[in-house]
């Protein structure tokens, strides 16, 4: 048992305060070397727009009267953020062995500021798609407003998968292998390269128990059709990210505490 | 009323691994132990600490002191909190500053002044406190202009006296210090080493793993011996210090006792025996100080040498070679040598201090200038003697003190 008397610092002011500093020491460590820099945040769903865009004309995936390229780049936003978020909470315990090994900072400080790098990542590609919605003709509104609990859900369940991505991988980094290629498979199973009136209709009751079916529908519903998002599809989304930290939040505060002698 | 109570390490366990509690951990260890993944070895027998129980006083330095692997640096990170203990209780009160490397952190891409308020709020200093700090420790580290650049370009000596200055700098009433304390140069150590002075006389309790036994004279008041994971002395910094030499010393005459000289073949020589022999031709494995001793080295050669050197170097226990001896140098001629035969070199007076020593042997062909075999720790022998081992040699003196008129 160690129990820590006086400790002379709040506990929450002091999380969020390295909170602050790490993600600020990412963000200006990350790309002061390069001659790109904040544009490689931008870049991935850009790319990948692109490539669909292209695909989209050999496959000819029918978007209704929604222009192709917001359809995608719409729905890839959100979904780079999601990803971002896991993969950096994944590395982060390790990335931050110094103090892992040194200091008893809380362990949850290191997914949390990987999830706040990618919000930055995030901010930087939605300024892009908000021109992108403009050119289009978008009308903006009130509506927008349903963009706060979407991000907020979003949020909570990339932490939430990140807490138990980052606690296993940090003891078998197998599980940092593997997680690009199930991120790939994650992609093409949640609907961002074709709409999901394409999906047929027998796999539907399997299909819509992907969380990121609300998510990315939800996206695209608030910022396209400039409605409020699907509530079916969003509650399971809710659920499941009710679910992860069941399973995350336990496992993550548990194994934590040995992250000192395993990396 | 006493010192209150600043570190109490009551029967800690420590053995690396996963808690044995219940729960969701013990599930996630048997699926990690499934996968043989295991964080480290978990070999149930394998404790890195075994029974450790002291206290600290507020205000007091305590030196640890203890051999490779003795479970010094597994101490220190429980102490920070940042290893949970297996078994036990430990409780320690106040701010902790651990600065087991000083390094924690650092990226290589920030310059140093940045870095300063990144190691302050890992630190659990506000930015606003770290900035009152800043021009304290941007004269204490004495950087310069380097203090703007980014890290990757600074020295290990550099980026140590970053670490450092941070790290006394801010206030904090329990500092952790591994043996990294000792970083730049000589003035920059006799500075940190004040400054740690000064912390201890405003209260903070210190607690210091070190190799160095003088650092340790010098800085603790008390001294604890770790061996094998357990306390086997504690007292006076003094009373620490004989006790870990008689320990050092007791393991190395073990260990040179259990080493067998068996015959060693290489490609040039086939070693028979090799002994350590004093002046009555008596084997012996101990050498008293100052006394006459020989090595005698018994070999057979595998070619005729046309004229062969031999060399005998006698290395200390942490490998500087004391002395080293060459046949010819010293009038040994020889020519046309074949087959067995036994060399000897005899010291009519040493100078060593106390302490494990082994011996070097090699081979050297005079008229093809090829050394022909180096050997390494053919033969091993411990001086004895009174007092501590301090330095290489003993040299006996004599000191007078002569107090003069003052001129003024």
């Amino acid at each position: 048992m160690y129990i820590h008397l006086e400790p002379a610092v709040e506990p929450w002011r002091q999380f969020l305060a390295l909170v602050w500093a790490i993600a600020v020491r990412e963000l200006k460590g990350r790309y002061r070397r390069s001659v790109l820099g904040i544009v490689w945040a931008v870049l991935p769903p850009v790319f990948y727009a692109a490539l669909f865009t292209l695909l989209q004309g050999i496959l000819h995936i029918s978007t209704g009267d929604v222009p192709y390229v917001l359809f995608a780049y719409a729905g890839l936003v959100p979904w780079a953020f999601f990803v971002n978020a896991v993969n950096r909470c994944g590395g982060s315990v390790g990335a931050n062995a110094g103090i892992v090994k040194k200091v008893a900072v809380p362990r949850v400080v290191f997914p949390v500021t990987a999830v706040v790098t990618a919000l930055a990542d995030f901010a930087v590609s939605g300024i892009l798609l908000a021109a992108l919605l403009i050119w289009f003709g978008v009308a903006p509104g009130l509506h927008l407003l349903w963009l706060i609990p979407m991000l907020l859900v979003t949020t909570l369940f990339a932490l939430g998968c990140g807490l138990i991505i980052g606690a296993l991988g940090t003891f078998l980094q197998d599980v940092l292998f593997g997680l690009p290629l199930l991120m790939q498979l994650w992609m093409l199973a949640t609907p961002i390269m074709y709409p999901l009136n394409q999906v047929p209709a027998s796999w539907m009751p399997l299909y819509v128990l992907n969380p990121m079916v609300g998510i990315i529908e939800g996206f695209r519903q608030v910022l396209i059709r400039e409605t409020a998002p699907d509530m079916g599809f969003l509650g399971l989304s809710m659920a499941a990210t009710v679910f992860v930290w069941i399973i995350g939040w336990p496992l993550f505060k548990t194994l934590s505490q040995h992250f000192a002698d395993a990396v | 009323m006493a010192e209150p109570v600043s570190i109490r390490v009551e029967g800690l366990w420590k053995h690396y691994g996963l808690s044995d509690r219940p729960g969701i951990g013990q599930l996630a260890r048997a699926v990690l132990a499934r996968l043989g993944a295991e964080p480290t070895e978990r070999d149930a027998d394998v404790w890195a600490l075994r029974e450790v129980s002291f206290e600290v006083k507020r205000g007091e330095t305590v030196g640890i002191i203890g051999r490779n692997g003795a479970g010094k640096s597994t101490l220190l990170k429980v102490l920070a909190g940042v290893s949970p203990p297996s078994r036990g209780r430990v409780e320690v009160r106040g701010r902790i500053f651990p600065m087991i490397e000083l390094n924690a952190g650092v990226h290589p891409e920030l310059t140093g002044r940045e870095n300063t308020y990144l190691l302050g709020a890992i630190m659990g200093v506000p930015r606003r406190g770290m900035a009152s700090l800043l021009p304290e420790i941007e004269e204490f580290v004495e950087l310069g202009d380097w203090f703007d650049r980014p890290v990757r370009t600074y020295s290990s000596g550099m980026v140590a006296r970053l670490g450092f200055g941070v790290a006394t700098r801010i206030e904090s009433d329990v500092l952790l210090i591994d043996e990294t304390f000792a970083v730049g140069d000589l003035k920059f150590q006799n500075k940190s080493l004040a400054r740690l002075k000064e912390l201890r006389e405003n209260g903070a309790t210190v607690i210091l793993v070190t190799h160095s036994l003088d650092m340790l004279q010098f800085v603790a008041q008390r001294g604890i011996v770790l061996d094998e994971g357990a306390i086997v002395a504690q007292g006076s910094a003094l009373e620490g210090l004989r006790a870990y030499e008689q320990l050092v010393f007791g393991k190395e005459r073990l260990r040179l006792e259990q080493r067998g000289l068996s015959a060693q073949d290489v490609e040039e020589l086939t070693v028979l025996g090799t002994r350590i022999f004093g002046q009555n031709e008596e084997t012996i494995t101990e050498v008293d100080a100052g006394a006459p001793f020989g090595v005698e080295i018994r070999f057979r050669v595998h070619r005729r040498l046309d004229r062969p050197v031999f060399s005998v170097g006698i290395l200390n226990a942490t490998g500087v070679v004391c002395v080293w001896n060459v046949s010819e140098e010293d009038g040994l001629q020889c020519e046309g040598v074949s087959g067995p035969m036994r060399l000897r070199i005899w010291y009519g007076e040493h100078k060593l201090s106390k302490g494990a020593y082994e011996v070097n042997f090699a081979l050297r062909e005079q008229t093809s200038y090829e050394t022909l075999e180096r050997l390494a720790g053919i033969a091993s022998f411990s001086v004895n003697g009174s007092g501590r081992a301090r330095g290489i040699m003993a040299l006996p003196a004599q000191w007078r003190l002569h107090l003069e008129q003052d001129p003024s």
